[in-house]
């Protein structure tokens, strides 16, 4: 049997802990339990779990505080858990350093599908690599050149700027506001519709169907995310 | 300064020609008039010489100096009386064409010309001036009356505050200040735009004794005048008199008043509508939420109940339901969750949208990506299949706040859902217009009854067609268009051609992208 991955859950709720750790581990992995910020930030540094599910609503200490020191510390995926109202802080974790959210309440199978994918990705972090490769698409990160289907697609330095960006960290969730800052710098943060613009522009290049994104996909209120669909 | 050119600008322009006509002193022109009036007088004296006598001759002489008299003061009736003696004597008394001592008689005859004139000057001066005055009051009284009817018109504190100081500062011939208080009821003295602390502590003292306050010694806003409401000062008043001694008179003084007294009554009527309106909002709002949380604690308890009851049922320990029922136990756990969180989604997009229209966050949306969204978290719910989206790729961004336009798609794709039947397709399409963006999801069940095409949109409203129990608690349709009136967009409820019901929700398209190229 290969390597059991890892999930270090924070979450201060005793009986959403036990619900997820039947879930995670009828799925194969194995887990770690924390009930405070600062347990679970003192057993990712002991155990250097594979990925962190991590609630914003911790009792001693700012969900987001948590996700900036664990990313700091570990480059570990951290798939944090908001209530519907949580927005502002679920984007501000995003920020920190999260690399996606679910959203409570979750149905099993949603949050199942984050870990995996997450799971899937955090090889490219952990491993910056040269060139992006799947099916279809091809980036050379040193050589800025996007090739589809073996042919070059010319794009705008901006549309590169975005693309690499999103596919750099594929899976990860990234704000409007990280992609406005990177791409158009700080003073263009609200400029939302520069982004939609140029996300239609990228798709139109490099997706089959533009109007049903496989790849770069939208998060609705949040930013956008790489799928690389392997 | 400039005044815009106005109604009042131009009674102001009569009411400074009153000024200047009452400060006129008599000139030189009204002592010469007396020469051709002796003149006259003399030759129509020479004219009627021979069948006259001297007393005859008097008489013409007189009616020229009252005609003098009755059009100049004192001193030229008195001159032109002089000038007329002169000539009577010289003309008329023996030894006739010299100057002749006068006797007795002719001394009388120039006394009683003199008083006469000073009478009739006198009295005269006494009615032009009453005219005078009267011309000013009116032109006063016009001014006053187009200042209080202009001033009646104008909407917002701020407004009042620039009009007052533009109208009045024209009117009182002096640069005007005004203040008025905040809602907190205290005098808001940011705005007073005065240079010193001193001046400051003028408008401060004026307001709070409700005492006009003046500092002779003080350059600039010397003169406070406390804008009285019918309980407290609502504001203060400052002048920095333009002219020398411009507030000396006591009509001026007056005036100030009277403007000090109409700008008070208009704050105060504001300040009593924006009370009025702060607490029609709050007395809606608590009403609002005391209903709601009637039929909130109703809604959230139903299907907690059939939670409660089913996982009881499963997690008994000695039961004997076969693993069939088990499992329907279970889905209906599930299915009363999703109901549950539904209600809560809807009780979140309530509270947002009853805490204002500010704290919504609008940002330019992709329809395609809203309703995309709003299918997706319809998933569970299964039948989604059946909608049918048709968005052109054209369709610009809508400006919207997408967690309540969500909402508001969630609740009309479900309502279509739900009572449209069995494998009917719901359409849902979009289209461009002036400055917004349409969307219609549109369905082919029963259609609403077209009086009540309206009342669907009331708070807890149930349609004659909808059943009890289906997990409706009458707000969805509430909340959609309290959404999209927060976006100052239309919800509407139609009929569809052949059958079914179209709900149209009209939304502000967002601003055209200004900046897209590459630099």
């Amino acid at each position: 049997m290969a390597l059991q991955s890892l999930v270090l859950m924070i979450e201060d709720e005793p009986a959403m802990r036990r619900t997820l750790r039947l879930a995670l581990q009828d799925e194969g992995y194995a887990t770690l339990e924390a009930a405070t910020a600062e347990d679970g930030l003192f057993q990712a540094s002991l155990r250097s779990p594979n990925l962190v599910l991590l609630d914003l609503g911790l009792p001693d200490r700012d969900g987001v505080d948590v996700a900036r020191l664990l990313r700091r510390n570990h480059q570990i995926p951290i798939i944090v858990i908001s209530a519907r109202d949580g927005e502002e802080q679920q984007i501000q974790a995003l920020d920190a350093g999260a690399n996606d959210y679910v959203q409570k309440p979750f149905r099993q199978g949603e949050l199942l599908a984050r870990v995996r994918a997450a799971l899937r990705f955090s090889r490219y972090i952990t491993v910056p690599s040269e060139t992006f490769h799947n099916g279809r698409l091809r980036i050379e990160f040193s050589r800025q050149e996007v090739f589809l289907d073996g042919n070059k697609v010319s794009l705008t330095p901006k549309q590169y700027k975005l693309l690499a960006l999103l596919a750099r960290e594929p899976g990860r969730v990234l704000t409007h506001q990280v992609l406005l800052r990177e791409v158009w710098g700080a003073s263009h943060v609200d400029q939302i519709q520069y982004l939609r613009v140029y996300m239609k522009q990228l798709r139109e290049k490099l997706e089959a169907d533009p109007t049903r994104p496989t790849m770069l996909a939208t998060v609705v209120r949040v930013g956008y995310r790489f799928n690389p669909g392997d | 300064m400039t005044i815009e050119s106005s109604p009042v600008r131009f009674q102001l322009r009569e009411l400074s020609l009153v000024r200047m006509r009452s400060a006129m002193r008599s000139p030189l022109s009204h002592y010469l008039v007396a020469f051709p009036i002796a003149a006259a007088s003399t030759a129509i004296s020479q004219l009627i010489s021979p069948h006259a006598q001297l007393a005859d001759f008097v008489m013409v002489y007189l009616l020229g100096v009252t005609a003098v008299a009755m059009r100049s003061g004192l001193g030229p009736s008195l001159f032109a009386a002089c000038v007329s003696i002169l000539s009577f004597d010289f003309f008329f008394i023996p030894p006739k064409l010299a100057w002749a001592w006068p006797d007795s008689a002719s001394v009388l005859t120039f006394v009683g010309m003199a008083i006469m004139a000073s009478v009739i000057s006198g009295l005269n001066r006494g009615v032009r001036r009453e005219r005078e005055a009267a011309q000013r009051n009116e032109a006063l009284a016009k001014a006053l009356y187009r200042f209080s009817s202009e001033l009646a018109e104008v909407g917002s504190l701020q407004q009042l505050g620039t009009f007052a100081e533009r109208h009045l500062g024209a009117l009182l011939d002096a640069e005007v200040l005004v203040a008025f208080c905040a809602s907190d009821g205290e005098l808001d003295v940011s705005t007073l735009r005065v240079g010193s602390d001193k001046e400051r502590g003028l408008a401060m003292a004026s307001w709070s004794t409700s005492e006009r306050v003046e500092s002779p010694s003080l350059r600039g806003f010397n003169v406070w005048c406390p804008l009285r409401g019918s309980h407290r000062s609502v504001g203060v008043l400052g002048l920095s008199p333009r002219g020398r001694g411009a507030l000396d008179r006591g009509e001026q003084r007056e005036l100030l008043e009277t403007c000090a007294t109409q700008v008070a009554g208009a704050v105060e009527r504001m300040l009593l509508a924006a009370a009025a309106r702060r607490a029609e909002l709050q007395a809606e709002t608590e009403h609002t939420r005391s209903s709601l949380l009637a039929a909130v604690s109703h809604d959230l308890r139903t299907p907690l109940a059939s939670i409660l009851a089913a996982a009881t049922t499963v997690a008994k320990q000695d039961t004997r339901i076969s693993a069939e029922a088990r499992a329907e136990l279970m889905s209906t756990i599930v299915d009363e969750t999703e109901r549950l969180n539904h209600l809560v989604a809807n009780l979140l997009a309530m509270t947002k949208l009853e805490s204002g229209v500010l704290l919504l966050k609008r940002q330019p949306e992709e329809v395609s990506e809203l309703v995309g969204s709003a299918v997706a978290a319809l998933a569970s719910r299964g039948g989604t299949e059946r909608i049918r989206l048709a968005i052109p790729e054209s369709i610009p961004c809508v400006d919207v706040d997408s967690l309540l336009i969500e909402q508001a798609l969630i609740n009309l794709l479900e309502n279509a859902l739900r009572y449209a039947p069995g494998t009917s397709p719901i359409d849902v399409e979009a289209e461009a217009g002036d400055g917004v963006v349409v969307v219609r999801v549109c369905d082919r069940g029963p259609g609403i009854l077209p009086h009540e095409r309206e009342k669907v949109f009331e708070k807890f409203f149930r349609g004659s067609g909808t059943r009890h129990g289906d997990g409706g608690a009458g707000l969805g349709l509430t909340i959609c268009r309290a959404a999209a009136r927060a976006h100052q967009g239309k919800l509407k409820a139609l009929e569809r051609l052949n059958g079914g019901t179209c709900m149209e929700l009209t939304l502000p398209r967002a601003a055209d992208l200004t900046e897209t190229n590459e630099e």
